[in-house]
This record gives structure tokens, C-alpha cells and sequence, in this order.
């Protein structure tokens, strides 16, 4: 159980004085600093990572309980009021709970719901809260639920399984009422005590049949985002229902699984709320010799190393690759981090026919001879994540040990020597546990993947200009139309950094510009080699004769130092000249988020000018006088592509 | 295991679990001397034990107990076994 779990270290105790004493502090009233707050932070997390004896869980349920009390607010934990119904006895549960939460990044607050049924707190009065909470963790017990049927009658039973369901859907959406929030759904474990054949499950009026119905139904309605569902059923299977169920604890104390298992069942829980609340991985960081394949490339050669059909290990580092590939699919960004050089860990991937990874699926290759700690870190940089974000594998022990002590809040997996357990380790883990998936999700990993791509490119590329060629970027500069007519009120409605007046034109104004001669508006679109950006700029400029006026300007802030402002100015000084005008004029008004631009139109060449005579006092004002302008350098690729007439 | 053996495993758990009791933990001891020890509170109490002692006891040896000392004596005898 815990299988990823690293074993206490010898350093355990002084952690917990450490946090011992930094708790007192702030129970006796004292105010944290940064340094000790990030202190006690990590202390009580590489303590909740470790593998406890019970003796360990008890001094850290206490720990976690008090500082959920005095330090609620604690980061990078997220602090949650849980709510706790149960058909069973869970009280157990809240302080191994508390526990959990600290491996998982959450403070948690346990609000046990009176004892009662389920039912009768959800339709009952009053809030067996007190007060709001974050999500409803409902442990159902379906073996409560069976209605005794004739064992042949399927009619009847499957009017039994109607009505327990529907009186499950009922009292589910009572407790979403109550809560005000969302429910955790168990799915319910079969006893073996309930089955006495192997077609139980077939026969209509066993336990079985019901529990896997009821089950069914349970995951239909998370499928349907009607509620959130926790796999208890799995769990129980994977622990195997032998040690699971304690029949003397369950009569006598009405417990559901064996209290023994308390800290793996609050860690179950805990890892689905890390998912729920955006506290799971994002990131996994993979170490090549001896973790993705047997044997070092360096020493070994292409010929040498262990990977794919036909050896036991062989297999084993495929299946660890499988894994990485399935988390791919599902948003998680896949990281090398190697000592060796770079064009050595690249081979297999690019040539060993026997490798399922390849070098497009990673958003970031690390090989160098730095030490693991700085690459992951570099790593988290690139990915533009924190490295609570990220989990580290590697077979070697004291590469793990180096960044567990450097990067406490990266999750780093306890491997065994051999390789056979590494893929089953990390699925067990659910360090990526995630809720119902959206295309967003699956759009993740791509994204993650340029962004990071071209962070290493600019390591890699010390010019500056020489890294903006190899972009490849082409820029579209068009007049509104109606295709772009709604992101670009979205923008006008939204920007605000980059942003030189917050003028916030509407959808129908901006229909109305478009359509008048007298106004040029245009919208700017980016791509690169990596990633179609989509609009990313908007611009409208008031032709008033010799002056024109810019009315508009704002740009996304995904995109800068890039040239697209020197682009957008040298067209607009160039389109004010073709058409005869004298000046080209800028206003920027200044709030309090649009900093970044306060010194964009002397950057750009632009001279500081008294307040035109109809124009805002307020405002700081510049001018560009055509004929006197300096074309910027650029680096945009078919610069006639897309040029408006 | 002796009695002291029994203690000296029962006293850290105990101490854990009812923190708020600072007083002398002796065979005397009841639950009503520790707010703390309620019903919950010494499940956890005999669970965290047995896990530490390594020996199970039934329901019904650990209910009704008069005090701490005969709680000790329990798992005297259940550990010679």
C-alpha cells in the first residue's frame, strides 16, 4: 500500500519539531514570515509524503489538524471544508483525512454531517454543515440499498434497482442543495461474505446484481457531470477484498473497511480532491537510463539497451512508456531530464524501432550534465509551472533523494531496483488524477509543448533576432470583418495590459467603425512554427484628415517581444502616408493596469505632444511625424501576405 | 510484554491522540479525566495499540473497561500469549 511512498527519513523527527515549534508560534497569535511560513509548508509536506508507522500518523494527524486551525491559508495548500456523509461510521476517516491532505497540497477541514442516514440528513432541516463547503464527500453504502426480490424475478428486481437508484439520484441532489456544492459519490465494494457463486452478478435477485447495478448507476451520473464519483469499489479491489473488509469492526463499530487502512483510503480521498481543485500534477518528468529503458545509452549504444518485445525488463520500461503516453492523451506534459548529452539521449527516440515515445511528445527535452535538481527546476521554468506542478521518476535513488531535499513540493515516486512495478507504481500514485476530461484538457499537452519548445530554443539561441528568425512567424493584418467581429469585442471587452486607451467600444460600435470610412480598423493575427496564436491585436485609428488619430490599441500579452508593435506601427505610419496624411497620433491613458504600455509610443519613435485641441487633457499624448519615421526591424515571415489595401 | 512494555507503547499514542490532557497517564486514569477519551477516542486509543502491540482484541474485551490500568493488563496478557 503507499507503494510511492519513500520510507521515513532520519530527518522525520526534526521536521516535526520544526513544525511543532512554527505552529505554537501561530497558535500563540505570532504572524508568520514568508521564510517561515514556506518552512512550516514544507516540513508538515515531506512529512505526509513519507511511508508512516502508526505512531508517525498519529503525531502528523495532529499536526495537520492544528495547522489547519492556525494556518488555513498556508501555500501552495489549497484549505477545503469537506463535508462527510456517510451511511456507514467515517468518523474515523477526518483525521487520517487531514493527514492525506498535507501529501496531496490541501489543508482539509473535515465536516462530519451528524450520524444519521444519508437521506435523512439530506431531506431533513437545517445544515448538517454548518455553514458552506467546498464539496460533499458522500460514502455510500449500496448493500444497505437491496431490496429483497424472489432470486429469479427479474421484473421485480429491476423495479427494486429503479427505485433504490432513484432514491440515490434524490438524495445526491438533496445534498448539492444542502452543501451547496458538489458530491464525491462512492461506488460500493461487494463483500464476500454477499456472494456465493461465480454468477452471482448474473442472478437477479443477488447482492451482487445490486451492487453492480447500483454501481453502474453511480458512474452514469458522473459520466453525465451530474455529480463526481470516487472509485471506492477499485481502490477496494486493488487492496483486495480480503484486507479490505473487517467484518468484527464493521458490526461492531459500523466501520466499511478495515480501520488498519485508514491512511490509504484518506489518501484515495484526498488525491480526488487534489483533482477536483487543481491541486493534481501537471507535469511528468522522466529520467532515460534505467527509467524509459535498461542500460545507459551513453555506454551501451542504440544496440545495447534494453526496450520493447522479448525481455521481461524489456517490457517493463515499454509499459512505463504506455503509461507516460496515456497521461499525454490526457493533458499532462511529458519531460526528459537525462545526464548525458543531448544528442546521445535523443537517439533511442528517434531511432530505436522498439521505442513507443518519440521526441514530439515531450514539451521539454533536458539532457546536460547538470544536476537533476537544477534540470528540474529549469524544467518548471521552461513549463512556466511551479514545481508542485511536476512529478519526478528516476530509477536512481540519490538523484530522487537530491531533488526531494532541493524541490520538496515536486512529487518524486519511490522506485524499486527492478522495473517491473515502475508503471503500476505511478498509476497507483493518481499524482494525475483528474475529473470528467474537456478538449481544453487534451489541448494542454500541445500547448504546454510550444510554449516550452521555444523557451529552450531561446536558451539555446543567445540573439535575440537570430531566435526571432527562426520562429518562422508570419502576422495578418486585416480589415474587421464579420467572421472576426466577435473576438474582436471580446478583446476590446476584456484586454487590459496591454491596453494603451481601455476604450471599451461595443459589439454594435465596432460593426458601426467597420462599416465608416472615416475610421481604419484592423485586426492582427500571429502564428509561429509552433502554434497558430489566432488574434492577438486590435487597432482602430480615427482618419481625421492630416491627423491620424489612434483611437485603439491593444495586443495580447501572450505574445510580446516579438515585433508586433514595431510591425503594427511601421504599416500604420506607412498606410497614413500612402493616404496623405501628415501625423500619425497616440493617446495613452493610464490605469492602474496598463503600465506596461505607459512608454510603448516613445519606443516606437513617437514624440510627447501638448493635448490636441479636441482631444482629452487628461490623456499623455505623442506624435510620429511621417515623414520623419524610422522603420523598425521586424522578423515576419511573407511580410505582402495578409497586407491591407 | 511487561506492563512497563505495554506503557511505554500506550503513552505516546495516547499523548498524541488527547493532547489536550497533560496530566500523569496511571492506572487510575478514566475516561472521565480526559475529555478527549470518548467513544471515538478510545477505538483509536485500542486500534493504534493493537497496530503498535501487533494482537487484536475482540469488541466486547475492550468495552467496559473500569480504567487505563485494566486496558494495560489486557494487553499484557494478550501479548504473552
Amino acid at each position: 500500500m503507499l507503494e510511492w511512498k519513500p520510507p521515513l527519513s532520519p530527518e522525520w523527527g526534526e521536521w516535526k519539531s520544526t513544525a511543532d515549534a512554527l505552529l505554537t508560534e501561530a497558535e500563540n497569535g505570532a504572524e508568520l514570515g514568508p521564510d517561515a511560513q514556506r518552512q512550516l509548508a514544507e516540513c508538515l509536506h515531506r512529512m505526509a509524503s513519507e511511508k508512516l508507522g502508526p505512531m508517525q500518523q498519529l503525531q502528523l494527524e495532529r499536526l495537520a489538524r492544528r495547522a489547519v486551525q492556525a494556518v488555513p491559508q498556508l501555500e501552495p495548500f489549497r484549505f477545503l471544508r469537506v463535508g462527510i456523509v456517510s451511511d456507514r461510521t467515517l468518523d474515523f476517516l477526518a483525521p487520517a483525512l487531514q493527514a492525506a491532505g498535507l501529501a496531496r497540497l490541501l489543508l482539509i477541514e473535515p465536516v462530519l454531517a451528524p450520524p444519521g442516514s444519508a437521506a435523512s440528513l439530506a431531506f431533513g432541516a437545517g445544515d448538517p454543515f454548518g455553514g458552506p463547503v467546498d464539496i460533499v464527500l458522500y460514502w455510500h453504502d449500496a448493500t444497505m440499498t437491496h431490496a429483497r426480490t424472489a432470486l429469479l424475478d427479474t421484473q421485480a428486481q429491476e423495479a427494486a434497482i429503479h427505485a433504490s437508484t432513484a432514491a440515490l439520484r434524490q438524495t445526491i441532489e438533496a445534498l448539492q442543495a444542502k452543501g451547496r456544492a458538489d458530491v464525491l459519490v462512492s461506488t460500493t465494494p461487494l463483500p464476500p461474505a454477499q456472494r456465493v457463486s461465480s454468477i452471482d452478478a448474473i442472478t437477479p435477485g443477488s447482492m451482487a446484481a445490486h451492487v453492480a447495478q447500483t454501481n453502474a448507476a453511480v458512474l452514469e451520473g458522473a459520466a453525465h457531470g451530474d455529480w463526481t464519483v470516487i472509485d471506492i469499489a477499485a481502490l477496494a479491489a486493488d487492496v483486495g477484498h480480503a484486507s479490505w473488509f473487517d467484518p468484527m469492526r464493521l458490526f461492531d463499530l459500523k466501520v466499511p473497511f478495515a480501520m488498519e487502512l485508514n491512511p490509504v483510503v484518506a489518501d484515495h480521498v484526498a488525491r480526488h480532491l487534489a483533482g477536483a481543485f487543481g491541486k493534481a500534477r501537471r507535469a511528468l518528468v522522466l529520467d532515460l537510463d534505467n527509467t524509459l529503458w535498461g542500460g545507459v545509452i551513453g555506454d551501451d549504444g542504440l544496440e545495447g539497451i534494453e526496450v520493447g518485445q522479448g525481455s521481461a525488463a524489456g517490457e517493463a520500461f515499454l509499459a512505463l512508456q504506455q503509461l507516460a503516453l496515456t497521461h499525454r492523451d490526457r493533458g499532462v506534459a511529458l519531460c526528459v531530464c537525462s545526464k548525458n548529452n543531448d544528442w546521445t539521449a535523443r537517439q533511442p527516440f528517434a531511432q530505436h524501432p522498439d521505442m513507443l515515445l518519440r521526441l514530439d511528445d515531450f514539451a521539454v527535452f533536458h539532457a546536460s550534465w547538470d544536476d537533476k535538481a537544477s534540470g528540474v527546476r529549469a524544467i518548471a521554468q521552461a513549463l512556466r509551472l511551479g514545481p508542485e506542478s511536476l512529478v519526478f521518476m528516476d530509477d536512481n535513488p540519490a538523484e530522487r533523494a537530491r531533488v526531494r531535499q532541493e524541490l520538496p513540493f515536486v512529487f518524486v515516486p519511490e522506485l524499486p531496483e527492478q522495473p517491473f512495478r515502475y508503471a503500476t507504481i505511478l498509476a497507483a500514485s493518481g499524482a494525475f488524477e483528474h475529473g470528467l476530461l474537456s478538449g481544453d484538457d487534451l489541448a494542454r499537452a500541445q500547448s504546454y509543448g510550444s510554449d516550452a519548445k521555444r523557451v529552450e530554443m531561446q536558451a539555446a539561441i543567445g540573439n535575440y533576432e537570430d531566435y526571432l528568425r527562426a520562429l518562422r512567424m508570419e502576422i495578418s493584418i486585416t480589415p474587421f470583418d464579420d467572421i472576426g467581429l466577435p473576438r474582436i469585442a471580446q478583446l476590446v471587452a476584456k484586454s487590459n495590459q496591454f491596453n494603451l486607451t481601455t476604450r471599451r467600444h461595443g459589439k454594435d460600435e465596432l460593426a458601426r467603425m467597420q462599416a465608416s470610412g472615416d475610421v481604419l480598423c484592423w485586426q492582427v493575427r500571429l502564428s509561429d512554427r509552433f502554434a497558430d496564436h489566432g488574434m492577438i491585436a486590435v487597432v482602430i485609428v480615427a482618419r481625421r484628415g492630416e491627423d491620424w488619430v489612434i483611437d485603439t490599441w491593444l495586443q495580447s500579452c501572450r505574445i510580446l517581444q516579438r515585433g508586433v508593435e514595431q510591425e503594427i506601427a511601421n504599416r500604420l505610419v506607412e498606410a497614413a502616408r500612402r493616404e496623405g496624411a501628415r501625423r500619425v497620433l497616440g493617446e495613452y491613458i493610464p490605469t492602474s493596469k496598463n503600465a506596461l504600455v505607459a512608454d510603448l509610443f516613445p519606443r516606437l519613435g513617437f514624440a510627447a505632444i501638448e493635448a490636441p485641441a479636441d482631444g482629452d487633457k487628461a490623456s499623455q499624448w505623442f506624435a510620429c511625424e511621417v515623414d520623419g519615421f524610422t522603420e523598425h526591424a521586424t522578423f515576419f515571415g511573407s511580410p505582402d501576405a495578409g497586407r491591407p489595401a | 510484554m511487561t506492563r512497563e512494555d505495554v506503557y511505554a507503547k500506550l503513552e505516546p499514542i495516547f499523548r498524541e491522540l488527547f493532547d489536550q490532557y497533560d496530566g500523569p497517564i496511571t492506572d487510575e486514569l478514566t475516561a472521565n479525566d480526559v475529555e478527549q477519551w470518548d467513544s471515538l477516542g478510545h477505538v483509536q486509543l485500542v486500534v493504534a495499540l493493537e497496530q503498535e502491540c501487533g494482537v487484536r482484541c475482540a469488541p466486547q474485551e475492550v468495552t467496559g473497561l473500569p480504567d487505563l490500568g485494566a486496558l494495560v493488563d489486557l494487553f499484557a496478557a494478550k501479548t504473552q500469549a
